[in-house]
This record gives C-alpha cells, structure tokens and sequence, in this order.
C-alpha cells in the first residue's frame, strides 16, 4: 500500500473536524473523496500533506509514518498537495511559476545558491537542460505550453487551476492530492482537466481528489471514500460510494437519488 | 427595476463587455449564464458601481445610476453579495450581519431584520458568535446572502453562489433564491452552474465573451440544443 491512513483524527479545540478516518491508497489508483462542505475533506488533505498536524492517527506512507514531517519534507517524500485556490504571482509568467515550483530538484543539484537559478538568470549547462526540458513536458502534458509566457494574471481561472496542478506535477510526486481541481471550472475546462488527470494516470502518478462535481469525479475515480462531520461514512467503488443511501442524504441530495 | 443599455466596458485595451442590454423586472430572478470570462462578473460589478462603463448605461428604478458611488446605490436598494462570498473571516457571524447594515440610516429595526435572517438561516442562528472564517463554505454563502439582505435591497446581484458547494447546498440555494423573490427580491443570478440556475430563474441571457447571445424564457432556454451540449454537459 503507497500511503495507509490509520484512525485519524484532528480537533481544533472543542470541534473535532476529522474523527477516527482510515483508508489506504494503493499505487496507480484514482481515489475520490466527497462530502458536504465542513466534512473534513480538506482537512484530511492536509494533515497527510503535514500542513497539520493529527491529534491522533497515522499517516504511513510506503511503511513509514510520516506524522512529525513538515509540509516541505512530505514533499521531498513524493506527496504533494495542490490548493483550492492557487496563490500564484500575477506578474510572473507561467514558465516562471514552474521554475520556482522545480526548487526541489534544484536544491537537490545545487544547494546554496539555488534562487539565482531558479529565476534562469544562473544556471548552465546540464541542469539548465534539464529544467527547461521537464518544464516544457510539464507544460504540455497541461496544455499550457502556448500560454508558458504569458503573465499568470492573465490566464483564465481555469488556466490559474490548471498551473497549480502543473506545479504540484514538476515536483515529480507519486502521490499527488487535489483539493477541488474542478471547482469554479466551465463545461470545457472540466472535460479538459479529465484529459489532463486520465494522462497523469498513465504516466504513473496516484492521484487523490476532492471534488464536488460529481459527474467529473464520479467518471475519474477508481474507488471513493465520504466523509460527514469528519467520519468516514461510505467506501468502496466510486459507483457504490455515489449510491449510498447516506451519501444521498448527507451530500447529493434527493435529485441525485 | 434593473435595466442595461448598450453597455461596453473594458480593461485596459482588453473589452469585455460589448452592447450589453438587460433587463431585470421587480420579483423576478434572472440568471446570467457563461463560462469564465465570459463577463458574467464584469457585468455584476458594473451594475454594482465597482467597475466604470466606457458607454451605456444602468437604470435602477427608471433612474440612470451610472455617475453613482456604490455607497448610493446601496442606500437606494441595490446590493452585490460577491463571488466568493468575501465574508469578514474574523469577524463573528452576527457581526458580519451588521456590517451589511452599515451604511443604513434607519437602525432602528435591525433586530428584527436579524431574527429574519436567522429564521430563514437557522444554522447562522446555532453559530451567531462563531467566527465566520470557521464556517463551512455553504454557511458562509448563506452569510454572505444574509448580510447582503441587511442592507434591505430591492434588488440583489448573485455572483456565482454556487462555487465550490457541494450539491445537495446547490439544491437548497436554488430555493433559497425562489424564496427571496417571493417575499419580494429580484434577483440577478451570474452562474456557470446552468442546471442550478435555469431551474430557479424566471428568465436567462448566455453571455459568451461579452456578447449576449441569447436571452428568453429559462425553462425554453434550457431544452435548447445549444444550451444543452454547452452548459449542461448532456
């Protein structure tokens, strides 16, 4: 099992917002999560990329529990997490997002002296090559390579989304998490997001994906768990997840019975 | 109650909204449907005063406002809950409620016109000193409307409220919506999600890159070929 979720759970003060969860993901799988808003989703999300930290649990990723990492060495590991809103910078061009996103690979070539490269102003040679390379790989496989010089306050909402994804993607993750991709995206840009995700399961990375479009998430999606006040309260085939008379209650609703 | 004429706006060099005319009637809900840019939330904040028109022009009330601050055009009745909801994360939920009132000179009955909202709102009732920020995403939608009614408007502009919600919230906003123009709202809905809002307006304009290229009946609207394999997804 690639990463195995053990009895987790999370309280801010009196609220407990995930509560005993447990599921595991096995490598080259699409894991759905789905849930009304304020079920934990999010917050699951977060806790196994270490950007919180568990009250009890474990997270175990490839055997090892990775419970005390901070969100940059969870990274390091191959687990990464896109946001629901991507905080890029609106003066700075798309291939430069993906320059700063590759700072790991740089840190790992260079160490210090690293920020030069990252803004192409120092790097030569083989690493430059490399970069440049599995950028614009990168930027294809998103169909973004047309706009890689444009501003990023340019780009559309769903071009902002797709860049975040990008990003998290340039970090080489075997695990990537994607909290609402879908969200705030038209009819077309959702089916192209499909195309996008349905590639980077061929090319070998796990994904797990918190989406509320259902017909989008429900077609990607291998297996799905939902959640409800931060418990686990369905799992299984997407299909079976979706047909759930609890699902139905808790978050579908009764158009979707 | 709500009328554009021949609005054209841009940003910059880039035009965004070309000779776009609407109409908005009293207690009627009218959605405004679109993909991203198409300027669904251009025209939104035009109305609302935020963004300057280049030519045309916004009636309200059978009165050109388009010279008017939005401070005015709130005092007259005309209020924008935005995309995104932009509650105050910080401040607690009845204090968000508040500052809808804000800008009212009549202060008289704001504890009534709270004890409406919670009625219609009961989860903001349970959570009235709960830091908004804490709230899920649907209850902050409901408190963006709830402060958006604070300022007592005839007409209320929606800027996309189904964003990031999961679908059975979708289901609830939709009669939510119903529910204001029958106590006597407009309501002028920007949305993308086209299923949600053709089934709760009365009528409907598609606009695609600034242009509306359709208008009429919503219900007609939505068993059009066009409107079905590009925003309905069937």
């Amino acid at each position: 099992m690639l990463l195995n979720i053990k009895n987790l759970t999370k309280r801010f003060g009196g609220l407990t917002a995930v509560s005993n969860v447990s599921f595991g993901i096995e490598r080259g799988e699409i894991i759905g999560i789905f849930g009304p808003n304020g079920s934990g989703k999010t917050t699951t999300l977060s806790l196994i990329a270490g950007i919180l930290k568990p009250t009890s649990g474990e997270i175990v990723w490839k055997g090892e529990v990775i419970n005390a990492l901070t969100p940059f060495e969870v990274a390091q590991q191959g687990l990464v997490k896109t946001f629901q809103n991507p905080q890029l910078f609106p003066e700075l061009t798309v291939a430069e997002h993906m320059r700063i996103a590759c700072h790991l690979h740089v840190k790992r070539a260079l160490g210090l002296g690293r920020l030069k490269t990252l803004l192409g102003k120092g790097a030569t040679g083989d690493l430059e090559k490399t970069l440049s390379k599995k950028i614009d790989q990168m930027l294809e496989l998103c169909r973004l390579y047309k706009h890689r010089n444009d501003e990023a306050g340019a780009l559309s909402y769903g071009g902002e989304k797709m860049l975040g994804v990008a990003m998290g993607m340039v970090c080489d993750p075997e695990l990537l998490l994607l909290d609402e991709p879908a969200s705030g995206l038209g009819h077309d840009e959702i089916t192209n997001l499909d195309a996008v995700l349905r590639d980077l399961k061929t090319h070998g990375v796990t994904l797990c994906i918190i989406d509320h479009k259902v017909g989008f998430l429900g077609r990607l999606a291998d297996r799905s768990i939902a959640l409800h006040h931060g418990a686990v309260i369905a799992s299984g085939t997407t299909a079976e997840v979706l047909a759930n008379d609890a699902v139905v209650t808790a978050y579908l609703g009764k158009k979707h019975a | 109650m709500l009328d554009l004429k021949n609005l054209n706006v841009s940003y910059g060099k880039q035009k965004v909204l070309r000779d776009v005319s609407l109409s908005l009637g009293e207690r009627e809900v009218v959605t405004l449907i679109g993909s991203n840019a198409a300027g669904k939330s251009t025209t939104l904040r035009t109305i609302a005063g935020l963004k300057k028109a280049d030519s045309g022009t916004v009636e309200f009330g059978g009165r050109d406002i388009s010279p008017q601050p939005t401070v005015d055009r709130v005092q007259s009745g005309l209020v924008l809950v935005p995309e995104g909801r932009q509650i105050f994360p910080r401040l607690t939920v009845n204090e968000n409620l508040l500052m809808g009132a804000y800008h009212r000179a009549d202060r008289n009955d704001l504890d009534s016109d709270l004890e409406r909202i919670f009625t219609m709102f009961p989860r903001l009732r349970e959570r009235r000193v709960q830091r908004a920020g804490s709230m899920s995403g649907g209850e902050q939608q409901m408190l963006a409307i709830g402060r958006g009614l604070m300022s007592r408007p005839k007409v209320m502009l929606l800027d996309e409220p189904t964003l990031g919600l999961a679908p059975i919230i979708i289901e609830e906003l939709g009669s939510i919506v119903r529910n204001l123009a029958r106590e006597g709202l407009a309501i002028l809905l920007a949305e993308q999600n086209a299923m949600m809002a053709l089934g709760c307006a009365d009528r409907a304009y598609i606009l695609q890159s600034g242009s509306i290229v359709m208008s009429g009946d919503a219900k007609k609207l939505s068993e059009t070929p066009e409107v079905k394999q590009m925003y309905l997804g069937t």
